[in-house]
Formats: structure tokens, sequence, C-alpha cells
């Protein structure tokens, strides 16, 4: 067991990630030396991360070009625009679950190669509010939850083959966070100051650090869990949420 | 472009890392794993006999690292210990408070009942929070500091006639996360180990049963027990590295997936 840097040096990974975090958490993998294939959403040479058929197909034809494959990272969760509940129809909610699909599909077509690993990890990247939720976006809320019953059966379905599944929760200064920040800096900073760690995540160094431990030794036996890489915010109780200020009538 | 340029050679080179009852088990275990990722460590347990086994173990694959024997559940060790730590090593990053007392399985109707959870209170909850006391302004220097505390699934099911274990290791999660909240404010990252590796006590209370044991090990998700080094001990090299400086308070189940299941109450009275 090596505990050396870089730390990933001989792992093969596949990172399909959208435009937020999926550049940041592949460039952080490559530092520590794994070999990173990325498959992109969100931008018109992308994939269609909506079409959770497509998604699979283009997982199982990147698996089928390489020869193995030890770390699928998953980053699939949608943006939706605010509305509530009453006002959210069946296409909507579909919408969202069908990213959830694409997150099954990409698994199920990894699988086979991610067994043939003798260190294999899924890491799905979800989202606090599938531990809490947030007001008027009840289908990003659904999707963000489902995906813990994904990973928890990923654990219990697959961990006899030696592939630990872990979903990621990151609390990071995304694109979408600066502009945030830039619209509103003295509620933004005053939201970060409450954090324990007093910051936001860096993207590369912070979640793409955590993807990093999980794909590494030290995510070996850590198996279905949650796991929050957002400066502790999920103990700090109720933080002022931009989401719920913006909406607030 | 960040590179891999300036990266020491291992994954926590040069850290000093104090491990509470480490002189068997998982603490063990732990203590291998971050002298192999390159940290200077010290050992500590109440056994000055089996602390010079595991030392001659870290002797073996080249690391730094002293014993200081003590009960940690002793108001008057931690201070020591921590000062003997930074006395020989100059600093102190990482504190991993892995030392739990052990009591015979009871029924909560048992007349001595109280006075096991005193005994399993001080050694586990009073003991973390009395080397964290004293580590304090050494992690706070640190600049990266960690504390990694050991909480139990047992705690979160509560497992049957383990009474003031569970409530001690569930009391370590709550004070691991008042930590967080109280001193992530000096770069200082806590969290809670939940393990199921084969450690000492563990493997005792397989042995008069090894068909037990593999049970056991077939009903874990993974299908296997952990490795106190290189599955629970990696998982705190892991936290303890610069890749995990965001993530604090969290409860890390380090169990293959057991906890998704929940956990048998396969305890027995004269266990």
């Amino acid at each position: 067991m090596a505990f050396d840097h870089p730390s990933l040096a001989g792992h093969r990974a596949i990172m399909i990630g959208g435009p937020d975090l999926g550049a940041s958490l592949a460039a952080r993998m490559r530092r520590a030396d794994a070999d990173v294939t990325e498959l992109h959403w969100g931008d018109a040479a992308g994939i269609d991360a909506d079409d959770a058929a497509a998604v699979g197909a283009a997982t199982e034809a990147e698996v089928k070009r390489q020869d193995s494959l030890d770390v699928l990272v998953i980053d699939m969760l949608p943006l939706v625009a605010p509305r509530p509940l009453d006002a959210t129809g069946p296409a909507i909610v579909a919408q969202a679950l069908a990213r959830v699909g694409g997150v099954a599909t990409a698994m199920a077509a990894a699988f086979p190669a991610l067994r043939r690993s003798t260190d294999a990890r899924i890491i799905i990247i979800g989202h606090r509010y599938g531990q809490g939720v947030a007001e008027g976006i009840a289908p990003y809320n659904a999707a963000a939850w489902a995906l813990v019953g994904l990973t928890r059966s990923a654990a219990l379905d697959w961990g006899r083959y030696g592939i630990a599944t872990t979903l990621l929760l990151p609390g990071a200064a995304t694109a979408q966070f600066e502009a945030a920040r830039a619209a509103r800096p003295a509620l933004i900073d005053a939201l970060v100051a409450q954090l324990p760690l007093g910051r936001m995540g860096d993207p590369f160094d912070d979640i793409g650090g955590a993807v990093v431990m999980l794909a590494g030794p030290a995510g070996r036996f850590i198996n279905g869990q949650t796991i929050h890489a957002d400066g502790g915010r999920h103990i700090a109780g109720a933080v002022i949420d931009p989401a719920r200020i913006s909406q607030t009538r | 472009m960040k590179t891999n340029a300036n990266l020491p050679p291992r994954l926590l080179q040069g850290r000093v890392a104090v491990v509470t009852g480490s002189t068997a088990g998982l603490g063990r275990g732990i203590s291998l794993a971050l002298a192999r990722a390159g940290a200077n460590v010290v050992v500590n347990g109440r056994d000055p006999e089996r602390g010079t086994a595991v030392m001659a173990d870290l002797s073996r694959i080249g690391a730094a690292a002293i014993l200081v024997t003590g009960d940690v559940g002793e108001a008057a060790v931690a201070p020591r210990l921590i000062a003997e730590a930074v006395a020989h090593f100059g600093r102190l990053d990482i504190l991993v408070n892995n030392a739990q007392a052990r009591v015979p399985y009871a029924p909560l109707e048992n007349t001595d009942i109280s006075a096991r959870f005193t005994t399993m209170l001080y050694s586990g909850l009073y003991g973390s929070l009395w080397t964290a006391q004293a580590a304090l302004p050494y992690l706070r220097a640190s600049g990266q500091g960690r504390i990694v505390n050991f909480g139990s699934l047992n705690g979160v099911s509560g497992a049957r006639y383990a009474g003031p274990y569970n409530v001690t290791k569930s009391a370590i999660e709550a004070l691991t996360r008042t930590m967080a909240n109280e001193w992530g404010r000096f770069g200082i990252t806590a969290n809670a180990v939940l393990p199921s590796g084969l450690s000492e006590s563990y493997a005792r209370f397989f042995a008069g049963d090894p068909a037990r044991g593999e049970r056991a090990a077939r009903g874990n998700p993974m299908r296997r027990h952990g490795d106190p080094e290189r599955d629970i001990g990696a998982a705190v090299v892991g936290l303890a590295s610069e890749a995990a400086a965001y993530i604090t308070g969290q409860s890390l189940f380090v169990d293959g997936g057991q906890s998704v299941l929940g956990m048998p109450q396969f305890h027995q009275l004269g266990d």
C-alpha cells in the first residue's frame, strides 16, 4: 500500500461532468497522476445529459476504448429554475430524475470493467439537498435524494466485487457561486463566514482533493457512504441560503 | 498550472501524529499506516510491553516514533502525552483519539451499569476531550491541524448489552461536531471514523466461534472484515492528508458498507 505522492499513479479513471466542477475534478485527479478521460455535458460538443441511454452509450464506448478502468466519477445533477411544487409539472420532475437514470446507466456500463479492477471506486457527485432540502426546487431535491439510494444500492450489489461506491456532496466556489457572490457580496460573505472553516471549497484543491482521497487507498473500505466536502456546512445549522433569500416574498 | 514538482514524496512527510490506544489492534494499524505515509508517530497505551512491540514494528519500517505509556482516561495523562510528543518532535499536526476501555456486556438493568458508563466515558469521551485540549495550541500552530476521533455503528444502532460503549461512542461523535464548529476557525478539521475492522477485541469476540466471524465477514457488503492498517489506517491517513482539508464534522463509516445494512444484534451476555 503506497501513501506516496502522486497517489493515483496507475489508476485509470472516467470523469463524467458538467460545466461547473468536472474539469477541476479531472485536473486534480491528473495531478495525482491518474489517467483520466473526461466525458462532458452542458456544452454543444458534449453528451446529452438529459438522455440516460445516451449517457450510458457514451460511457460504454469509452470503457470499450480502454482496456481497464479503476475509478468512475459522475457529476450529473442539473441546474433547475426555482418554482413552487404546485407549479411543478411531472415533465420537470421526470427531466431531473432522468439525470439519475443517466448516473445509473453510466454505472452499469462501467461495471464490467470496474469488476476487473482490483481497486475500484465509483464516486457520485451529489448535492447537499440530498441531505437537507431547499424550498422551491422539488425536482432537484428529489434527484439529489435519489442519488443516495443509488449509491447505497451499488454499495450492496457491487461491494462483493471490491467496488466501493460513495456519494460526495461538495460545497464549492463554482462559477455559479461566484456569480451569486458578485450579485450580493455582503450576503454571500456573511454566509461563508458562518461555515466552520470560514471559506468556500476550492473546486480543484478541496473538492478534487476529496475525490482523490476517496479514489486512493483511503477509500478502499468506504462504501455506501455520503461524504461532505463542505467545510462543515452540514453540521453548521441554518446557514443563510441565497436561494431562499431570493425567493422570499 | 499546478504541478507535482513541489510535493513531498509521501502524503504526510514530516507531520507528527499522536495515536492514543495504539499498542494493539486498530490503533496499531493506524500508527503503521501513518508511519508508512511519512508521519512521525507517538504511540500511546497502558501496557509498556505491547507498546515496545509496536515500536519495534515501526522501527522495522523505518519510522521515527516514541512511546508514551499511560491511560488517557486519567486527567493527568493527556497533557503529559502531548508535552512529550512536542518536546521530542517539535510540533503536532494530527491527533487520533482511538483509545477506548472495554467492559463486559451487560443489560441496562444491571445494577453496576453506571460504574461501567463512568469507566467508558472517562476513557473514550474525556480522554478524547483532554488530549484535544492539550493539543489545541499545537494544532493551531500547525496550520493543517487534524483531529480524528472514533465512533461506532454500535452507538448508532444501539447494540444490545453494550450501553456504556454505545453511549460513549455517540457522545464522541457529538464532541467531534462541536470541535469542528468551534475550531474550524483555526483551520483545524475534526472528523469521526466509525470503523469495522478486525481489531484485537473484535478478533477475541470471534475467537471462540470462528464460524461466527466468517459469517460476519460474509454479511458485510464487501464480503470481508476491515483490516486495521490497510482499511482503517488508510482512511485515517486520507483524512489527515491535504486532500481532506475541506472535510470536517463528518461521521465517516469505514466499514465496507455495513452501516447501510444495519448491524445484526449478535451480542450475547457472557461474550
